[in-house]
């Protein structure tokens, strides 16, 4: 079962994506409601997989996502994305980041993705 | 790597692409028109195209193609590596053109299994070739001009994400991020990934096509771009010399196999029986969404949420008009069904509820059929431009061409009945309508020619206008020359000028004064009015002196179309489903036997079958009257069956299935007759009622 | 091919009123009124229909459109005629229904205002079934075709 770090300043998104993971076996060990907190977490829990939004409070999600890879190269970070956040995701991607979502997800394509990145070595 | 063993889909597949191939051909050459060079991006394109049919028929061992398209491959090469050498572009563009009629008549050979021209694939091949040395010759740059490079290690990759996935643009830039590290891309399509977000919407469309060379083997590249999140297909290939350029603006052909959701998209093979192949590949994104069936997507998506599908089948076109057929008939049948009052329980309240039910289904399955028929009229319009080109070679006139709405989409059958009639439209204007430059100099017009095909659609029609701003009609010469063909009478005065101009579609009416190679070869507009009447269209055109003239045809978008069999009884013509024919033959008349109320039966084969002589019924006036001088056919309908007498068979065709006049319909006459259709001389044929004529007590 | 000046077929919106076309059937002349007509054409090739009255003659294939067609002769129960190069067909169109009517001959457009225009007589409950009204202008009389009821086809 592949840990996730859930990280998303809404918290009902945060709890759309917790129930959607664990429905399909993931195991979410903790949630960050902004980049910092996120960090944080991340070197506390070092989850499989780290689901990221972009715009947050208190440090980006790529700011974060930055941090991240610093501090572990290996991170896999998913960015969730809202439409017309194009630069902002390609960015995300230069940076590091493994795959990204687009708002409105479709609950498979968040699976699919996870689980495609998860395994990967 | 010649077989002799051909697998016919092989060939079928061969054919398809190959055509796909020279249409697209074509199109380059055209769009290069009057340049003085080709692009660079051009030069790629035809590099490629001779470089795929060179593999392609080799693999089919038609060595000829083969070495043809060599040469042809050969002679784009030497223009691409040497960028400043001298060539003229029109002898080029001939060559080409050249190449593309003779692989027109070579499919047609293969198609009627007739025999390969070599010798005109020699003569073309040492014509490039002679050429090719010219240029040499004279650029000093003689370099060596050897076969196109071919690596193993060259792969092509297209790529297809999940359906409302977003951002397709920024996925394919993250994929090119992620085969740099272990691959070199050459070039992807389409290019402006990175600065324009609408190339989502292409991708989205037509997939992401990255071409790049790698050492990594085949498997383990085709897995890689398989584990990409949301990548929901991948068509690979390798080997495929491709040019390095970074040409953006590619059109590139669609691979045959591209996989997609079933209820996204469905390509359309198509050929005309006269074994010219014509081929199609809907490209546009509109009638994906007609066909898309909403139960479909939901099942589909149940089977296997996490895995890509392999689900685009390529299916032949004589499949679907069988299909088609089949759901006209269905369609009959159920007028039949509905429409008789008083039987199957029709006072009967949940009946016309039922009935409703019913229709909706049919309607909803015809019109998916129609939608999987449909087709852009890219292909037509691109046959315009050959046709324009040579023409006004030959006239010495200059002509622009506009199109409009080649995006619009039309029935295959509609296109096939279309296309030449927008062909001679286009004849005429170029020939009749546009006068020559000193003409339009003098008239104070700009000195080249307007010639216009447009296309739309509005309502559960398609308009195409073929306009020009030429002469316009000449009444005068029209009432001059409809009055010597006996086809008004001498009073015109009070004719409207419209009346006057749509004289020219009566058959026998031909305005060509002169008959020159193209336009007067005996036919005239009333064959463009017969084509488009016989798919239930109409014709008419309207004229300003000096200003040109605008034909414009109104052709239903879809339209069913059964098997039919067309029998004469005395002067009236019926037409008979074939579906419902189970054989006809000349009665011995000692197998036919009379009851004691007089009724004729019919011994066949150990059955007997009561006779009904359409003559008798109807009273139609016939000389046949005696069995043994007419045609016996036997039809069924549900298990039915009965023998129709009749004079002869005329003979089977498809036909355009209309209904009957409103006015006859509702005062429910006519019965036995469910539709009528138009023959190809413009006379009706009434369809007849299978249902009524094997149920109903006839005499 | 019609002998009528178009452009009478295609008067202003608001001429069409109090127009009619007058055709002429066994003597008399008759009045259509012009918003219904469509097209005037010469006779040409119909196809018989079986199990229509003998009025409907049968069907026309008018580019493309099929169009029924009805004797006018006979829907009057006049004594059927040899149709002649005078013979027409009047192509008009109601509730989006086209009808062609054969008729003897066309003569021309007339204005007939509507004060110009009185009922028939009632002779008995059968006649004048598919009058509307008769109308004079100057010397001149015409028969105001009821369109509609013409088209009542009762299975007699």
């Amino acid at each position: 079962m592949y840990t996730v770090l859930v990280v998303d300043d809404a918290a009902f998104m945060r709890l759309a994506i917790k129930n959607v993971l664990e429905k399909h076996n993931f195991k979410v060990i903790a949630d960050a409601k902004n980049g910092k907190e996120a960090v944080e977490k991340y070197i506390e829990h070092k989850p499989d997989i780290v689901t990221m939004d972009i715009t947050m409070p208190d440090m980006s999600g790529i700011e974060a996502l930055k941090k991240i890879m610093e501090i572990d190269p290996k991170a896999k970070v998913v960015m969730i994305s809202a439409m017309g956040q194009e630069r902002m995701v390609k960015e995300a991607v230069l940076s590091g980041a493994k795959n990204f979502i687009v708002k409105p997800y479709k609950e498979e394509h968040i699976v699919k993705t996870l689980l495609k990145v998860a395994s990967e070595k | 790597m010649a077989s002799d063993r051909r697998d016919d889909s092989l060939l079928e597949l061969f054919v398809f692409e190959t055509v796909q191939y020279i249409q697209l051909l074509e199109k380059i050459i055209l769009e290069a028109g009057s340049d003085d060079r080709f692009s660079d991006s051009a030069i790629n394109e035809i590099f490629r195209i001779m470089h795929t049919i060179k593999g392609s028929s080799a693999m089919m061992s038609y060595e000829h193609i083969s070495t043809l398209a060599h040469k042809t491959e050969d002679l784009f090469f030497f223009i691409r590596e040497n960028p400043l050498a001298e060539y003229d572009i029109t002898v080029v563009s001939d060559f080409v053109l050249s190449f593309i009629d003779f692989i027109n008549s070579e499919i047609n050979s293969i198609r009627q299994d007739k025999d390969a021209d070599t010798e005109r694939a020699e003569v073309l091949g040492r014509a490039i070739e002679k050429y090719l040395t010219e240029i040499r010759a004279e650029g000093e740059n003689d370099k060596q001009s050897d076969t196109a490079k071919v690596s193993d290690n060259l792969y092509k990759a297209t790529l297809y994400f999940e359906e409302d996935c977003g951002m397709e643009n920024i996925r394919a830039y993250a994929v090119l991020l992620e085969l740099a590290e272990f691959a070199t891309v050459t070039s992807y399509d389409p290019a402006d990934i990175e600065e324009s977000d609408d190339s989502a919407d292409e991708i989205r469309e037509n997939g992401f096509t990255v071409y790049f060379e790698s050492d990594r083997a085949f498997d383990e590249l085709k897995s890689h771009f398989s584990d990409i999140p949301l990548v929901r297909d991948v068509i690979l290939s390798q080997g495929d010399a491709e040019d390095t350029s970074d040409s953006g603006v590619r059109t590139e052909p669609k691979p045959l196999e591209i996989t997609l959701p079933p209820e996204e998209k469905l390509e359309v093979e198509a050929s005309d029986k006269s074994g010219a192949a014509k081929t199609e590949v809907k490209s546009g994104g509109k009638a994906e969404a007609q066909t898309r069936g909403k139960a479909s997507k939901q099942s589909a998506r149940k089977t296997d949420p996490y895995q890509p599908m392999q689900s685009l089948i390529s299916v032949h076109v004589s499949k679907l008009d069988k299909l088609m057929n089949l759901v006209g008939e269905l369609v009959i049948a159920e007028s039949m069904v509905v429409e008789k009052p008083g039987q199957n329980g029709s006072e009967h309240n949940s009946f016309h509820r039922e009935a409703v039910q019913m229709h909706k289904i049919i309607s909803e399955m015809q019109e998916l059929v129609m939608s999987m028929r449909l087709m852009t009229l890219v292909a037509t319009f691109q046959k315009i431009n050959r046709i324009v080109r040579d023409m006004t070679k030959k006239l010495g006139k200059e002509v622009k061409l506009n199109f409009a709405g080649e995006e619009t989409e039309v029935d295959k059958n509609v296109i096939e009945h279309i296309s030449d009639p927008i062909l001679h439209l286009v004849r005429n204007c170029i020939d009749h309508g546009i006068e020559s430059r000193d003409e339009r100099i003098a008239a104070g017009k700009p000195e080249i020619g307007t010639v216009t095909v447009e296309a739309y659609s509005a309502g559960s029609y398609v308009y195409i206008t073929v306009s020009d701003d030429g002469r316009g009609l000449n009444k005068e010469k029209i009432l001059e020359k409809a009055k010597r063909n006996n086809l008004i009478n001498d009073s015109t005065e009070s004719m409207t000028d419209r009346e006057i101009y749509n004289l020219i579609f009566l058959p026998g009416f031909s305005t060509s004064e002169t008959v020159t190679e193209f336009s007067g070869r005996g036919v005239g507009m009333d064959v463009v009015m017969q084509n488009i009447g016989e798919i239930g269209g109409n014709v008419s055109v309207d004229s300003t002196p000096g200003r040109g003239t605008s034909v414009t045809m109104k052709i239903p978008l879809t339209v069913v179309i059964i098997d039919g069999m067309n029998i004469a009884v005395g002067d009236r013509r019926f037409t008979v489903p074939v579906s419902a024919i189970k054989e006809f033959f000349k009665p011995d008349m000692k197998n036919v036997i009379k009851n004691t109320d007089g009724y004729e039966m019919i011994m066949v084969r150990g059955d007997c079958y009561a006779i009904v002589r359409l003559h008798e019924i109807w009273d139609i006036e016939t000389g046949v009257t005696n069995l043994s001088d007419g045609i016996l056919v036997v039809v069924e309908q549900d298990e039915k069956r009965r023998c129709l007498f009749v004079d002869s068979l005329i003979g089977q065709q498809q036909v355009v299935v209309k209904s009957m006049p409103e006015l006859i319909k509702r005062s429910r006459l006519a019965e036995g007759i469910v539709g009528c259709t138009l023959l190809g001389d413009g006379s009706i044929s009434l369809i007849l009622d299978m249902n009524w004529l094997v149920n109903s007590d006839i005499r | 091919m019609a002998e009528l000046a178009g452009n009478m077929l295609e008067p202003e919106e608001d001429t069409l009123a109090d127009k009619y076309l007058i055709f002429n059937v066994e003597g008399e002349s008759y009045g259509i009124e012009i918003g219904y007509v469509t097209e005037i054409i010469n006779i040409t090739q119909i196809t018989k229909v079986p199990g229509l009255p003998d009025y409907l003659k049968g069907i026309i294939n008018l580019r493309g459109s099929i169009i029924p067609v009805m004797d006018v002769r006979l829907r009057f129960k006049l004594p059927e005629r040899e149709y002649t190069d005078r013979t027409c067909i009047i192509i008009a169109q109601i509730d989006g229904m086209d009808v062609g009517l054969i008729v003897d001959s066309v003569s021309e457009v007339a204005t007939i205002p509507g004060g110009n225009i009185v009922p028939p007589p009632e002779i008995n409950k059968t006649s004048n079934k598919y009058i509307s009204g008769i109308g004079m202008v100057e010397d001149k009389i015409y028969l105001l075709l009821d369109y509609q009821s013409m088209l009542i086809i009762a299975e007699d």
